[in-house]
């Protein structure tokens, strides 16, 4: 439960008051002041910043307490998703930033031996940019070989005998 | 004796005899092909077969009869839309359902459709891929010689081939990519072989009024070499031209040019037509099931080549499309 709170501290979900209590909760709990510096960590890595030096917190702490206290408007930290889940929406992202750029089929490498060369699949019968291959696969396929009636004749006839059955 | 030949020649490594030996393994591997691609032209059967490729199976029923009169056939799709396919010897008319109504009949030309896979010519077979047989397997319950068809270089697949032991049926066949995954595969599941067929189990099955949609070749002409103002050169290592064809696309204004080539097992075909307005395509390729498409542009003309080979043949041949 705690852990919870402390990772959702640390991706910036709490508001005011849910900080100040976890806030007060864990100057006494040297676990769990552990645990926000693991988080950090953690998120450090996945967002490949390199991190803080172990003893950073105590140096800074001490630095701080030399400081003046300046009074200044508390800064806006725009709501986050927890920090994993974000790395994994992040993540979907980049696939379908590739499935986009790939027309909105999956990525396969490898076809082609002697390079490697990155294929999209097509799981319907359309092809690069998206242009319709059916037309071309029924010409294709009087030459190669038909496995069952295509469905797409379908389609092709019923378009030609729209145009005044030619 | 052709085993103690075989003997031999590996315990004194004489090249010549064992090459010898490889050639008769090669020339009964292509008796077998022979056998096959004349067993489904020639003999009467009814079966149940699957298609698979990439992550897609469908099933078909197909029922073949061979008389004085020729080639009789019904090809019937047992999933999806319903549709029907009927051969009598080169005219071929497709049966769906265009709405409740009507059936729409469709004059198509399919040259071949499974178990009728294999060429009559195997001289392409017997350049580009090394024949061999594997250990004797089973298929549809019933025994099977396995031919392989290793490729000699990276611009096409492996096949694999059952044939029965009995009648030289093609009962299986798969295609596979140099991960050894099978990329495409016809099998029967069920079927008989021989024997009478009642004619009237050709008759078509979906019900209608029957619309001819004008026969397909129509829209196709044969183009001269001449004609053609665009050369394919240099091709991948033995594919030919087999046709020109000028012909009219579903959806499509103007005529395209169909461009067929051949390894002697798979089929390349190149689409050249002018780039429209609106859809300036991007160079890219793509795969669906077994086949590769990959598109390009040229001298403001889309070239869009496809076939049951590897990316990198679709690729080298659309690299090779000019303008004259």
């Amino acid at each position: 439960m705690m852990e919870s709170r402390i990772s959702a501290l640390a991706d910036g979900e709490l508001d005011h008051e849910e900080t100040n209590a976890i806030l007060v909760t864990a100057r006494d709990l040297p676990e769990l002041q552990q645990k926000w510096n693991m988080y950090h960590l953690i998120g450090d890595s996945l967002r490949q910043t390199s991190p803080l030096s172990p003893d950073f917190n105590v140096r800074f702490a001490g630095q701080l307490a030399k400081e003046p206290t300046v009074l200044a408007p508390r800064r806006f930290l725009p709501r986050r998703t927890p920090l994993i889940a974000l790395s994994a929406a992040a993540s979907v992202a980049a696939v379908s930033l590739v499935a986009w750029v790939a027309l909105q089929f999956n990525h396969e490498s490898g076809a082609g031996s002697a390079s490697h060369i990155v294929v999209a699949e097509a799981s319907t019968a359309s092809a690069p940019s998206g242009i319709n291959i059916n037309g071309y696969l029924a010409a294709h396929q009087e030459y190669s070989h038909a496995a069952q009636p295509p469905r797409h004749y379908q389609h092709a006839s019923l378009e030609k005998s729209g145009d005044g059955g030619r | 004796m052709r085993a103690l030949l075989l003997a031999v020649a590996v315990l004194v490594g004489m090249p010549g005899v064992a090459q010898a030996a490889d050639v008769a393994q090669q020339t009964d591997a292509l008796n077998w092909l022979n056998k096959a691609a004349a067993a489904a032209h020639q003999l009467n059967y009814s079966g149940t077969y699957i298609h698979q490729h990439g992550a897609h199976i469908e099933t078909s029923k197909i029922t073949h009869i061979k008389d004085e009169s020729g080639e009789h056939e019904k090809l019937e799709a047992l999933d999806g839309t319903p549709r029907e396919v009927i051969r009598n010897n080169e005219e071929v008319l497709c049966f769906k359902p265009d709405n409740s109504a009507s059936v729409v009949m469709e004059k198509r030309k399919i040259e071949k459709s499974f178990p009728a896979l294999l060429p009559r010519q195997l001289d392409g077979i017997a350049e580009n891929y090394r024949a061999r047989s594997a250990e004797l397997d089973r298929a549809a319950g019933r025994d099977c010689k396995v031919i392989v068809l290793d490729p000699k270089d990276q611009y096409r697949y492996q096949h694999k081939l059952w044939i029965d032991l009995a009648t030289g049926l093609l009962l299986k066949a798969g295609m596979l990519n140099e991960k050894n995954e099978v990329i495409r595969q016809f099998a029967f599941t069920q079927v008989e072989i021989g024997g009478q067929i009642d004619k009237e189990s050709l008759k078509p099955k979906i019900a209608g009024k029957k619309v001819l949609v004008p026969s397909e070749p129509a829209a196709a002409t044969e183009l001269q070499q001449s004609d053609l103002s665009w050369a394919v050169k240099p091709l991948p290592p033995g594919f030919t031209q087999v046709t020109v064809l000028k012909r009219m696309l579903p959806g499509k204004d103007i005529p395209v040019k169909h461009l067929v080539f051949s390894d002697g097992l798979a089929t390349v075909s190149v689409f050249i037509e002018p780039v429209t307005a609106m859809g300036k395509p991007m160079q890219s390729v793509a795969r669906q099931g077994a086949i590769h498409v990959y598109t390009r542009t040229v001298a403001d003309h889309r070239i869009t080549v496809l076939g049951e080979v590897p990316a990198i043949t679709v690729m080298q041949i659309a690299n090779s499309v000019s303008k004259n």
